[in-house]
């Protein structure tokens, strides 16, 4: 299963799916920003540990299936904070030289505190936005963005990209499967080529979509702006509470430690 | 009575210059379950396009209720609040992965109250048999189960007429019976159904009436039951006859069935064997 998907399943099958999203989009975001704004490694390093713990042990994502979420950013990380650690022609600790060029390597001490920080404040916000990711469905989270004023404009725009990502995901799939049932994908060659022709098809198929689906919601009323009813959400007080105590008190714990 | 959805000599042709539609005049009375039947190209989708306002025709006049349809915008509302489509590809169709908002997208641009729309998606999600499914995102739902979510959309605006193209089209047989359930149902609520198919058999054995389109014309327009018309007509367009028409045919000539009248499906024949 992709990514998209993957992620998707748990937002509509965890434990924590029927809570207010305000609730929880207020624990993520004050998380976030405690990342963001941590100066320690060890603040940052709590922020993390905490939404991880709370996404595996509160709202039960199966640790396998969470570490391997982690792994994707983990990977745009180091390859991002290598480049803080190792300077060519000079810096604290020399690595070696590299043969043919005769260029030395060397590793950078303030570059290797610098990069600490940023690696584990990312990871923190990323555990930040997983735990929301992961708890709530994005129908939900655009809802909640919607109390909260973000232009109408934008919603609609991922009420739609979210719907059509697994439109265009099932439509790729089977046109792959088709390509590859005719060898479309047997050696190096035929397997750019089909990709190509894949991709072409795609946008075709998506701009004859969008036409579909535009004279479809104009048959339902549609005129200018694509508008539709929110549905309620339980409220609960201790939770909201709960969860600004949580989020407040990791905000705080970065800004001081 | 007058139809309650008639198209008067419309002419249409797509700005490439493909006449789809000539001359055609054809009404759907209140009240009954039209099949249209007609080879791809025929014209149906551009019909079906000019029944609920999407598109204008060159020549000629739509009328809803007695009156010709007027393209300004509180004319298509009112004609669209009252005839509803349903298109063929459901995922061309549903916008949102929540049902629930998706459904209450025509009773909102209705202009109702929170409290109407709720109700009216409840009760749209009751009557086609999705209640229980509505909290699942949309891309997980089954072909079926999508295409119901794509009618309970329809539904909640309590349109007069229903229109689907190819309802049963990439349906199971147990799915597509369930379909035609509902669409029987929805029928003796005292809406108007008129539906596009390929299947012969399956237009004779649910609808009241049958039309065939063939190169933007209507070739044929009479009732499923009228044996002889069928029997004259169909044979000279090129159309097969459906089965249960032909054995009867044959069975009657041989004097092995009760009756005069053919029957309409394979129970009503077995029942009718002598």
């Amino acid at each position: 299963m992709g990514l998209p998907v993957l992620l998707d399943a748990y937002a509509y099958g965890n434990r924590w799916r029927y809570l207010n999203p305000a609730e929880k989009g207020l624990l993520s975001g004050l998380a976030l920003a405690a990342a963001l704004a941590a100066r320690s490694p060890l603040a940052a390093g709590v922020v993390f540990a905490c939404m991880a713990a709370l996404t595996v042990g509160g709202a039960r994502i199966p640790l396998l299936t969470y570490l391997r979420l982690l792994l994707l950013p983990a990977g745009f990380l180091l390859a991002g904070v290598a480049s803080l650690v190792v300077s060519f022609g000079g810096g604290d600790i020399p690595l070696g030289t590299l043969p043919g060029i005769g260029l030395s390597v060397f590793l950078s001490e303030t570059g290797l505190v610098q990069a600490s920080l940023v690696l584990v404040r990312s990871l923190g916000a990323v555990a930040a936005l997983y735990f929301l990711a992961l708890t709530t469905p994005m129908t939900e989270i655009i809802g909640l963005l919607r109390r909260l004023r973000v232009p109408a404009l934008m919603l609609e725009l991922m009420v739609l990209a979210y719907r059509q990502v697994f439109v265009f995901l099932q439509i790729a799939r089977e046109m792959r499967v088709a390509q590859a049932s005719r060898l479309g994908y047997a050696t190096t060659g035929n397997g750019f080529r089909s990709l190509a022709t894949l991709g072409a098809n795609l946008y075709l198929r998506a701009h004859h979509r969008s036409q579909l689906l535009h004279r479809s919601l104009v048959c339902r009323g549609y005129e200018d702006d694509l508008r539709w009813l929110e549905r309620d959400y339980p409220r609960s007080t201790r939770n909201l509470l709960l969860a600004a105590v949580v989020g407040g008190g990791l905000l705080a714990l970065s800004l001081l430690v | 009575m007058p139809p309650v959805l008639e198209v008067r000599n419309v002419e249409f042709s797509y700005p490439d210059g493909t006449r789809a539609l000539q001359s055609l005049s054809l009404g759907f009375a209140r009240g009954r379950r039209t099949a249209l039947l007609g080879r791809n190209g025929a014209g149906k989708s551009t019909l079906f396009a000019l029944l609920n306002g999407i598109e204008k025709p060159g020549r000629g006049e739509v009328h809803f209720a007695g009156a010709p349809v007027g393209y300004d915008r509180a004319s298509l509302r009112q004609l669209r609040r009252s005839v509803g489509v349903v298109f063929q590809d459901p995922d061309a169709q549903l916008f949102s992965a929540s049902i629930r908002e998706d459904i209450s997208f025509g009773p909102v641009n209705l202009g109702l109250s929170r409290a109407e729309v709720r109700s009216r998606v409840e009760a749209a999600l009751a009557a086609v048999g999705l209640s229980e499914l509505a909290e699942r995102p949309t891309h997980a739902l089954s072909y079926g189960e999508k295409k119901r979510a794509c009618i309970a959309g329809v539904l909640a605006m309590d349109p007069k007429v229903l229109i689907l193209d190819e309802p049963t089209a990439g349906l199971d047989p147990p799915m597509a019976a369930e379909l035609l359930t509902l669409l029987d149902a929805l029928h003796d609520r005292g809406i108007t159904v008129i539906l596009a198919t390929h299947d012969v058999d399956f237009a004779f054995a649910w609808a009241d009436d049958i039309c065939v389109l063939q190169e933007g014309a209507l070739a044929f327009h009479g009732a499923a039951s009228d044996y002889q018309a069928v029997g004259r007509s169909f044979p000279s367009l090129g159309l097969e006859l459906p089965w249960v028409y032909e054995v009867f045919a044959e069975l009657h000539r041989k004097g092995a069935v009760t009756g005069d009248q053919p029957p309409r499906s394979r129970a009503e024949l077995l029942a009718r064997l002598r």
